[in-house]
């Protein structure tokens, strides 16, 4: 068993608890023990670094000297932005004297830049893809569009894993689940989860645009790795009926999981007649 | 010698202190723009607003609504062929706004400073009141209000903020770096 940082953000903590519950039953059947760190707060999103950059560091930077002060070496982020926000605070450090200063200034002690961020998906990668997991209840049957979004590959040099413009590690750990990936131009299109409040005909716009590319191609449900992009896409896909599961759901589901055990009943669009539709529950 | 506009020189090291780019390396290709999925609701698309901040035309710049339309998605970032950040100049762009006062007043400006306000003062955001809120500045409490109903059946409303311990510690982060007015 491994011991890693976990860092929830506000949406696992509130709206989007049902990502939270599946991270957690999944993690130890997973060999990963996943400790929240204590007293975490917001990284700010973009709302921080729209108003100054060294705050969205700051905030960022605070987690992240938690972490190291609970002896932890890796961080786990589910969350898309939070996990975006902390890559690019670590770089930004890194490279730059005078903002570190101001960012050391504010938090009152120096910056802990050697912590290593990761999202969950390359948790899953590591753990279902190169470990070779073998599913105890393989997912047989069932047509998955994978969804990256923007935030966990752009920018490049300081967030992507894999190739930002063609990611492939979602699809390759949904295929070691037993489902089938389906291929599709839209899975790194911006859903316009930041525009989902304030101005909701551009946030319907771009995600009724990627769901329905989703349903042409034929796909069952759409997999997301983000709370912003899954909620987004649920609540502004225009009333086309395209349930959107987090990919911690689905691995849990094939590790025997039961549906609510993994809060598939916590979505907003019903996902259960797909599955049993495709006997994978 | 090559004529660079009044204003310009100092615009340039504005951008380049607030996020390290610098808009004079953009030779106006239009790739972020064609690429941005924002781009049909600005006046001024990112290659614009890169066009603009060379022209040091900073005061047409700052009322207009484009940058605060920016969702920063980054794909201007990941695909500009100089290796410009784009997003981050969009930033720079909006931080000039917040400092010099001149914004729109919908859209990303209230929602930003509802939502730092939460951070400021809980540790966290509290989700459940940022839409709220927010459509009540607007004077449309009715709006997602469907929404809001399908979130209470799922328990997904906190009717309370969650707190961290050490409260201090992120205001102190706000008063040192500001960003909230």
């Amino acid at each position: 068993m491994t011991t890693y940082g976990y860092y929830p953000g506000c949406a696992l903590h509130s709206s989007s608890r049902e990502y939270d519950l599946s991270v957690r039953a999944i993690s130890q059947a997973l060999g990963v023990e996943l400790r929240e760190i204590d007293d975490w707060n917001c990284c700010g999103a973009s709302p921080a670094h729209w108003s100054r950059e060294e705050l969205s560091l700051a905030l960022c930077q605070r987690n992240i000297n938690l972490a190291r002060g609970e002896g932890l070496e890796v961080v786990v982020a589910p969350c898309a932005a939070c996990y975006n926000r902390f890559r690019v605070a670590l770089s930004t450090l890194r490279q730059d004297e005078e903002k570190r200063r101001q960012v050391e200034e504010a938090l009152g002690q120096e910056a802990a830049l050697e912590v290593r961020v990761i999202h969950l998906l390359e948790l899953l990668h590591e753990r279902i893809v190169k470990d070779e997991f073998i599913p105890e209840r393989p997912l047989e049957g069932l047509k998955v569009a994978c969804y990256y979004g923007c935030l966990l590959l752009r920018p490049p040099k300081a967030v992507a894993e894999d190739d930002p413009e063609n990611p492939t590690k979602m699809e390759e750990v949904i295929r070691a689940l037993g489902a089938e990936a389906i291929e599709w131009p839209q899975k790194t299109c911006c859903c316009g989860a930041s525009a989902g409040v304030t101005e909701v005909s551009r946030a319907e716009r771009l995600s009724g645009g990627i769901v329905s590319a989703a349903k042409r191609r034929g796909a069952d449900l759409i997999a997301a790795a983000c709370p912003l992009c899954q909620v987004n896409l649920e609540v502004r896909q225009g009333g086309l009926g395209m349930p959107v599961v987090y990919i911690s759901q689905l691995v849990g589901l094939a590790l025997g999981k039961g549906p609510k055990e993994v809060g598939l009943d916590l979505l907003l669009i019903d996902p259960m007649p797909t599955l049993r539709k495709r006997g994978v529950v | 010698m090559r004529w660079v506009p009044e204003g310009a020189k100092d615009l340039r090291q504005r951008v380049l202190a607030a996020v390290g780019q610098d808009p004079f390396r953009c030779y106006q290709c239009g790739k972020c723009t064609s690429t941005c999925p924002m781009a049909p609701d600005m006046e001024h698309p990112p290659h614009l607003v890169m066009r603009l901040l060379q022209l040091g035309q900073l005061q047409e710049l700052l009322p207009s609504a484009s940058v605060w339309a920016c969702v920063s998605c980054e794909t201007c970032t990941a695909r500009c062929p100089q290796g410009i950040e784009v997003a981050r100049v969009m930033d720079a762009v909006r931080q000039m706004g917040l400092e010099e006062g001149l914004l729109p007043r919908e859209g990303a400006v209230p929602f930003t400073e509802i939502f730092l306000h939460q951070v400021k003062n809980y540790g966290r955001l509290w989700d459940t009141m940022l839409g709220a809120s927010y459509n009540l500045r607007r004077l449309r409490p009715f709006k997602d209000l469907g929404l809001a109903a399908k979130l209470l059946r799922k328990g997904k409303i906190a009717f309370r903020p969650e707190r961290i311990s050490h409260k201090e510690e992120v205001r102190r982060i706000f008063e040192r770096l500001g960003g909230d007015r």
